[in-house]
């Protein structure tokens, strides 16, 4: 997090700035705070967006577009200002600003600030990624999802915003389209008197775009996006619960209707993130999945396992029997995408390759009698994993980030989970939400049988919170951090467990 | 095609509203549906916004409609009406300056009306998308209450007059086999809510309660516990006794 306190940064800014300028003609529309991401070793994505009514449609701005000045400074009091310029706040884009900074210098800090209408932004701070022929000693990165606002208060943000990081990786779930009362659902703030606008489901461009202004106004999350670049995949709540492709979860929708949600849902998403120019959908598709580099220690790829996937095997949930699941022309990735990714895994020369996607890789089976599967996860579709891990077999290093699951499980992953006496291949690491699901606990009955049924889990706890990790040239370190509670403020963090993996020998030990 | 092409444009601004006029009565769950149609009548695809206002007496959930459109499709969005006061107003709903009046006619429940129909609040702890609290008053038995915070109890369901009213018994039906075990039913006082009824270890789809009449300008039903997975409030139906 800044060092500096933000608000007087923002003080000092401002004092230093608006003189130039004439008095304000809106309200201040920085609500929503900043955010940068996909970073490069010469460039970043900056974004803001101008609503200085968050819970109001178009965020109480008039259909008019928005002149927003930004600077990037190599300190954090803005005497070194060494990019600025202008750019444009459209309703067509729900006001809001994507900024593709270049020219800048690699694996440095960098701040950043927006104007508009003589207001000044908070002040964010920002890393770009090592030079490609950099040999960075370490790469230090969190990976965070599920952050149902109605489930919770974010104060996991805020302790990750205390982390030293260079990057964030987020996994999926940014938002959830359900209804949210005037309270915020169990944060039960009084103060917050949500129109009843917000018991509406998402469905339409409008109110994803207010879901996001709600999300984007908690502190905590403003401090997280402001303290680190972000690299952001989506997984199914951003549009609909377990939808796949063009399938609606209720199979009454029509794939015409549920194309027109997914736009909606597909614009604002870009609308609200610092993703590029370039990746902004068109009409209901929208490429998501690309890799970044950091020197040669590690390149990551970030995968979308939703929009090309087939649909659920045999009605999609836990199933046990589902032979549909093992037909090896199902796919998860799309042959697009995962044609893609072997390529690129197959010829990395990187020390490390992160797979940051949504969904358990691991096989997880759910233990007793029945011993199901869950037919939305990796496990439903066998036949794209299979194909990763056998390239990971050859590929050293290969590291997978899930989320989606509201727990934390660490994972040696085989080529074949059915015996438990091979090498791993590869190593996954799923990260719990960030509030969705509540307190939780350390463990429940359902873990522990997963426990036992799993022998590759070496860990599986249902608290809340997110997972610190440090590449190093040669071993990986993963502390899952978690949270006392979230269903009232102030919640503390401590670490569960910690676990290292060898590059070149992956299977996770106890730290 | 050549007569589908026609038909497009012949829809004024591609904008409609069903129905023509609406005619509802006060109270919270007294409200009507208006449908806005959005269509894009071009070649290319659009997106499109339609922006909706009324008057003061009547409430709308929304004043924007945004969606993307692909050529010759139509969003058709529902936009629920509800009225504090009886009156003859307007609902008006534009997209490109084409502008869509709606007659509403509000008018009081009849005196004779049930206590549900009388309601002038229906409130809830939470409710999910769809199942709203006033879903438990709506006479329908493919509709419930269900409250959003899965395992977390208790939850409260709340129905209030303008008036205060006679109340001698809560008929509730909840859902089958993942129903209501355990509830409270209070009516407001001065200060606060007193318990007037205590339902354990329920496994009836429907359950009556009565207690001696007590005069109240509120109701509220206070859920302690379900059966099955105990996760959440389900409240398909609840008929207040009295008049």
């Amino acid at each position: 997090m800044l060092r500096l306190p933000r608000r007087r940064l923002f003080t000092l800014g401002g004092a230093a700035l608006i003189g130039a300028f004439p008095a304000p003609r809106i309200d201040y529309p920085f609500t929503l705070g900043v955010a940068s991401g996909d970073p490069l070793p010469d460039g970043i994505l900056l974004w803001t967006r101008l609503a200085p009514r968050p819970f109001e449609p178009a965020g109480g701005l008039p259909p008019v577009k928005c002149r927003v000045e930004w600077q990037v400074a190599e300190d954090d009091a803005f005497t070194r200002v060494i990019r600025s310029g202008v750019s444009t706040a459209s309703p067509a884009y729900g006001h809001s600003v994507h900024v593709d900074v270049a020219g800048l210098r690699p694996g440095r800090d960098y701040f950043y600030r927006f104007r508009s209408r003589g207001h000044v932004s908070p002040v964010g701070r920002t890393r770009t990624a090592p030079a490609r022929t950099a040999r960075p000693e370490a790469l230090r990165f969190a990976l965070a999802s599920c952050q149902a606002y109605t489930d919770g208060y974010y104060d996991a943000w805020r302790h990750l915003a205390a982390e030293e990081l260079d990057v964030v990786f987020f996994l999926g779930d940014y938002i959830y389209e359900g209804a949210i009362n005037d309270v915020g659902g169990n944060r039960m703030d009084s103060s917050l008197r949500l129109p009843d606008t917000f018991t509406l489901e998402t469905d339409t461009l409008d109110l994803y775009r207010m879901r996001y202004a709600l999300y984007r106004t908690d502190p905590d999350l403003q401090a997280a996006h402001a303290a680190f670049p972000w690299v952001l995949t989506w997984d199914d709540h951003e549009v609909q619960d377990n939808y796949a492709d063009g399938v609606s979860r209720f199979t009454t929708v029509p794939q015409k209707d549920f194309l027109v949600r997914r736009a909606n849902a597909y614009r604002a998403y870009w609308e609200n993130q610092p993703l590029r120019w370039p990746r902004r959908p068109a009409g209901p598709d929208m490429s998501a999945y690309r890799r970044f580099r950091f020197g040669d220690l590690a390149h990551a790829y970030v995968l979308d396992t939703r929009q090309y996937r087939d649909d659920q095997a045999c009605g999609d949930n836990l199933r046990a029997g589902c032979d549909d699941r093992d037909d090896p022309d199902r796919t998860l990735l799309g042959a697009g995408q995962r044609d893609w990714l072997l390529d690129r895994m197959g010829r990395s020369d990187a020390r490390w390759n992160i797979l940051a996607q949504q969904i358990m890789m691991a096989e997880c089976r759910y233990g007793g009698p029945a011993n199901r599967l869950d037919m939305d996860k990796w496990d439903g579709y066998p036949a794209d994993r299979q194909r990763i891990l056998e390239t990971a077999a050859r590929v050293p290093g290969t590291v997978v980030l899930s989320g989606d699951i509201h727990n934390n499980y660490a994972a040696d992953l085989r080529a074949d989970f059915e015996r438990p006496e091979t090498a791993a291949v590869a190593v996954e690491l799923v990260g719990t939400s960030i509030s969705s699901g509540g307190d939780g606990s350390d463990s429940t009955p359902q873990l522990e049988m997963q426990r036992q049924y799993n022998p590759h889990l070496r860990l599986a706890n249902g608290q809340r919170g997110y997972v610190r990790c440090e590449l190093g040239r040669d071993v990986m370190r993963a502390d899952y951090r978690v949270m006392s509670q979230v269903t009232q403020p102030g919640g503390e963090i401590s670490t569960r467990a910690s676990f290292l993996s060898e590059r070149t020998r992956p299977g996770l030990v106890t730290a | 095609m050549i007569w589908a092409a026609v038909m497009l444009l012949t829809i004024p601004g591609g904008l409609v509203v069903d129905p023509g006029t609406l005619a509802i009565t006060t109270g919270q769950c007294n409200g009507g549906d208006l449908t806005v149609r959005l269509t894009n009548t071009g070649t290319r695809p659009v997106y499109a916004d339609a922006r909706l206002s009324a008057s003061r007496a009547l409430h709308l959930p929304r004043t924007l409609i945004s969606s993307w459109l692909p050529p010759g499709y139509t969003a058709s969005v529902p936009v629920a009406v509800t009225a504090t006061r009886p009156g003859r107003y307007h609902v008006r709903v534009t997209r490109n300056g084409h502008v869509v009046k709606v007659p509403v006619e509000v008018s009081a429940p009849p005196a004779d009306a049930s206590l549900m129909r009388l309601a002038t609040t229906v409130t809830a702890s939470s409710a999910r998308a769809g199942s709203s609290a006033c879903a438990a008053i709506d006479g329908r038995a493919d509709t419930m209450w269900n409250d959003s915070t899965g395992k977390r109890w208790p939850d409260w369901w709340q129905l209030g007059w303008a008036t205060s009213h006679q109340v001698s018994g809560v008929e509730v039906t909840t859902a089958e086999g993942w129903g209501l075990r355990d509830w409270d039913v209070r009516v407001a006082v001065p200060g606060g809510w007193s318990t007037v009824a205590a339902v354990r270890g329920n496994v009836l789809v429907k359950n009556v309660v009565n207690f001696p009449p007590r005069w109240t300008g509120s109701v509220r039903i206070v859920t302690l516990a379900g059966n099955a997975v105990n996760d959440q409030s389900r409240l398909v139906e609840v008929v207040i006794r009295g008049h």
